[in-house]
């Protein structure tokens, strides 16, 4: 069962006013009845007191004749009495007993009355009668249960009755000489004439008081006596127990509801009314149409009134932060969606793909962490001809060292259209950074121009990571002597150093991003790693690098960008042709094939196909009935692909435009084995020159459409 | 032109190493006709060939013609990755016979 405040509250104040009932009506039981009981012994014992020294002075006289009279007669008589009065049984009925006290006291209380007796007889049962209407008269105004006047035996310890004021007609009643043997309890309060008060005492079943009326030698001692039962009294109690029961009752009933009606409306409702107000605001929160004040509108002043007041405070400042927290959001989403342009904007402010002259073929890689990093690389060709190239990566991450990155590649750009040369082009590009660099952000880079008239690489280093060089099988890396660093300190000198250049090197520039990543036991990739890597197969360098960088970090975040330039000087293999044999081809095919001996055999094998092809075209056709024939041929190889031109000087013919012919002899299929085994083919016609140019791949799987 | 020629019964089986390209084709062909294959089925095993460019298509026509005379076979044996490409691009998978 489900015990909510009203019910809790209901049960509480039932058993408050259970057990408050309860002690009401049993105390005031208690003093009730300690009352009454005190009553009883005052109202006994006054009346004692009072009867006693009314009757002593009224009837001194009669008590003294009446009770020698009477002593007489139990002396006498005293034998037979206490057997025919213990026990009461003797007599069958009330008449007999009375025939039987009558004719004991005839001689006192004679049957004939009127004029037959005698005056002293008269005056006795006189004064008899009045005794007895006045016992019974006080007796009845004092509600008295008994009144009557006995004399005590003390020797023999009975009690012998004189006058009894109750008109009973039980078989117990009290007749004049009828004698009774009290309890020892009540003859202990039978006291001496001197007292002079009366004895008052509580009985088995009720009050008594008794007083002594007359003390003689031959009367012995007259009492006289009142006594009140507790059958009354129970009577009285067992009234009083049962009205205050019902008038406590009610009241209490009547005050329990009037508090729980008051509980209800000051309690109940209230905390009902703020527990329906914050349900409502909560489900608001998470509703579509968002959170609204919901107030309980408890505008008592009490501690509930004081919480109905704080709800609604509460409710308005979660309401204000709600708003606030969204505006924030937005916030933030709109500055998250301005780096991620920043960041696009940057990185294609990045030439990308690779650049190729005749000579030389520069890769380009750069995978950006998550946050804007400062990798930056550019190339191009100066004016006469050399390739101009660099990377670099400034310190740093995040806004300003991405906006450092955009003005340092345009300084630097600039600067080298213009001409410069590396050491005043590092000097120049270092002041320019140094000025107004609050923020201390520097870069780390290498700039180099290669020029392939001398086959030299001109390069300046200023604290950037020296680049690995492949010649041959070798891997090794450029001599450690460094710049300083640029952006740092203004008036910074450089210098810089070359290196020669041979057919097939490939150099790899590449920022920390790179020899930095690390894996999930914080080990870094090294530059060993890079080295195993290039010391295998040495086509798409930077992927495989990345790739070994990816398997290295084992999906770990990558913290920094990772970039690499990689410069390949092209083999180049040059053939003239100045007479029509066939001879000539055979040491073509030969060199080509020990110079690409590194590279897979299949695609030197195609390679092999389409050289052959050519040039038996050219020979047969070009140099037929040609007076002073003439070709050249150049074979230049990177890592991926083979170029091949072929310039004759024989009539206009494009071989290309046979392609589709059907082969009406074989020698017709040799162009379309060619077409199908080239990435590329061009013919032109140039200073009255066929020229036809080829691009085969070194690394691809082959023509897998032709083997179906 | 390098070539291993051996004789048996009527089968003559070349085996040439190397390219076949058009001067190595040039001079198996002389190679073969000295070994008189007239009314001989003729296996290639080619095997130890590099590649083969239309010099080489050439030949393995003429051949093919040869044996057609005579009613005889012509078998290319075990070709490698590169020629089984120039076969399909140049159609000869679907006229020779190839094991």
């Amino acid at each position: 069962m489900k015990l909510n405040i009203r019910r809790k509250l209901l049960i509480l104040t039932g058993a408050l006013s259970a057990a408050l009932i309860f002690a009401a009506v049993f105390t005031s039981y208690l003093t009730f009845s300690s009352m009454s009981k005190n009553d009883m012994f005052k109202l006994c014992e006054t009346t004692a007191d009072e009867t006693a020294a009314f009757l002593k002075e009224k009837y001194s006289g009669f008590f003294e004749k009446y009770a020698s009279k009477i002593m007489e007669i139990y002396r006498s008589n005293v034998s037979e009495l206490e057997s025919v009065e213990n026990p009461y049984e003797s007599f069958k009925s009330y008449e007999e007993r009375r025939a039987y006290y009558e004719q004991l006291t005839q001689d006192i209380f004679p049957a004939t009355s009127g004029f037959g007796m005698s005056y002293e007889s008269l005056e006795l049962r006189n004064n008899y009668i009045s005794v007895v209407q006045h016992l019974d008269l006080i007796r009845t105004a004092e509600q008295m249960d008994d009144a009557f006047i006995f004399l005590y035996d003390r020797e023999r310890g009975n009690i012998v009755y004189l006058i009894d004021s109750t008109s009973d007609n039980s078989l117990t009643y009290h007749f004049p000489c009828s004698i009774e043997k009290p309890e020892e309890s009540y003859r202990s309060h039978l006291g001496l004439p001197e007292k002079g008060k009366p004895e008052t005492f509580f009985e088995n079943d009720g009050c008594s008081s008794v007083d002594v009326l007359l003390d003689a030698e031959g009367t012995g001692t007259v009492y006289v006596s009142f006594g009140q039962v507790d059958e009354r009294l129970r009577s009285n109690r067992k009234w009083f127990a049962l009205s205050t029961l019902f008038i406590i009752f009610g009241a209490t009933v009547v005050l329990a509801f009037f508090y729980l009606l008051f509980a209800d409306r000051l309690i109940v409702r209230n905390v009902k009314k703020l527990t329906r107000a914050t349900e409502s605001f909560t489900s608001g929160l998470n509703s579509e149409e968002g959170p609204r004040l919901c107030s309980a509108g408890v505008d008592s002043k009490d501690e509930l009134g004081e919480l109905s007041r704080t709800v609604d405070l509460m409710q308005t400042s979660i309401l204000g932060y709600v708003d606030t927290l969204a505006c924030k959001t937005a916030e933030e989403e709109k500055m998250k969606a301005e780096l991620d342009i920043a960041a696009r904007i940057q990185r294609e402010a990045l030439p990308s793909g690779d650049f190729e002259t005749d000579r030389l073929k520069l890769s380009s890689f750069l995978r950006p962490a998550k946050e804007v990093g400062g990798d930056f690389y550019d190339y191009f060709l100066l004016p006469d001809g050399r390739l101009f190239f660099y990377i670099a990566d400034v310190s740093g991450k995040g806004v300003p060292a991405a906006l450092f990155m955009m003005r340092s590649k345009e300084l630097i750009k600039s600067l080298a259209a213009s001409g410069k040369d590396l050491k005043t082009l590092a000097y120049e590009v270092n002041n320019a950074l140094c000025e107004g660099n609050a923020e201390g952000l520097f870069l780390t880079a290498f700039f180099g121009i290669a020029d392939m008239e001398n086959g030299r690489l001109e390069y300046l280093r200023a604290g950037h990571e020296q680049p690995f060089l492949k010649r041959g099988n070798a891997v090794t890396r450029f001599s450690e002597e460094a710049n300083f660093i640029i952006g740092a300190f203004d008036e910074t000198t450089y210098e810089s150093e070359s290196e020669s250049l041979a057919e097939g090197d490939q150099l790899l520039f590449f920022t920390d991003g790179l020899n930095e990543g690390i894996d999930k036991n914080e080990e870094a990739f090294g530059y060993d790693r890079i080295r195993a890597v290039m010391e295998g197969p040495s086509d798409r360098l930077p992927e495989k690098l990345y790739a070994a960088l990816e398997a290295f970090t084992d999906g770990e975040d990558q913290f920094d960008d990772v970039t690499m330039l990689c410069l390949t000087v092209k083999r180049e293999l040059h053939f003239t042709f100045n007479r029509q044999s066939y001879d000539d081809i055979p040491p073509v095919l030969d060199k080509v094939t020990e110079v690409l001996s590194d590279r897979d055999e299949d695609c030197v094998r195609r390679l092999g196909v389409i050289l052959d092809e050519l040039l038996n075209n050219c020979i047969s056709y070009a140099f037929d009935g040609n007076p002073d024939p003439h070709a050249e041929l150049i074979v230049r190889a990177d890592e991926e692909t083979a170029f091949i031109r072929l310039t004759d000087n024989g009539i206009p013919f494009n071989p290309l435009e046979y392609e589709n012919d059907p082969p009406a002899e074989v020698g017709g299929a040799g162009i379309g084995i060619v077409r199908t085994l080239a990435e590329k083919t061009d013919y032109r016609r140039k200073n009255n020159e066929n020229v036809l140019e080829i691009r085969a791949s070194l690394n691809g799987s082959g023509p897998e459409a032709a083997l179906v | 032109m390098e070539a291993v020629i051996t004789k048996e019964e009527n089968v003559l089986t070349v085996a040439p190493r190397g390219r076949l390209d058009t001067v190595n084709s040039a001079s198996l062909k002389e190679d073969i006709d000295k070994s008189e294959p007239k009314g001989l089925d003729i296996l290639l095993d080619f095997t130890d060939v590099d590649y083969i460019s239309s010099a080489g298509l050439r030949l393995l026509v003429a051949l093919q013609k040869q044996v057609n005379e005579t009613g005889n076979k012509l078998t290319v044996k075990n070709p490698g990755k590169v020629v089984r490409e120039v076969f399909a691009i140049s159609g000869f998978n679907k006229r020779l016979n190839i094991v």
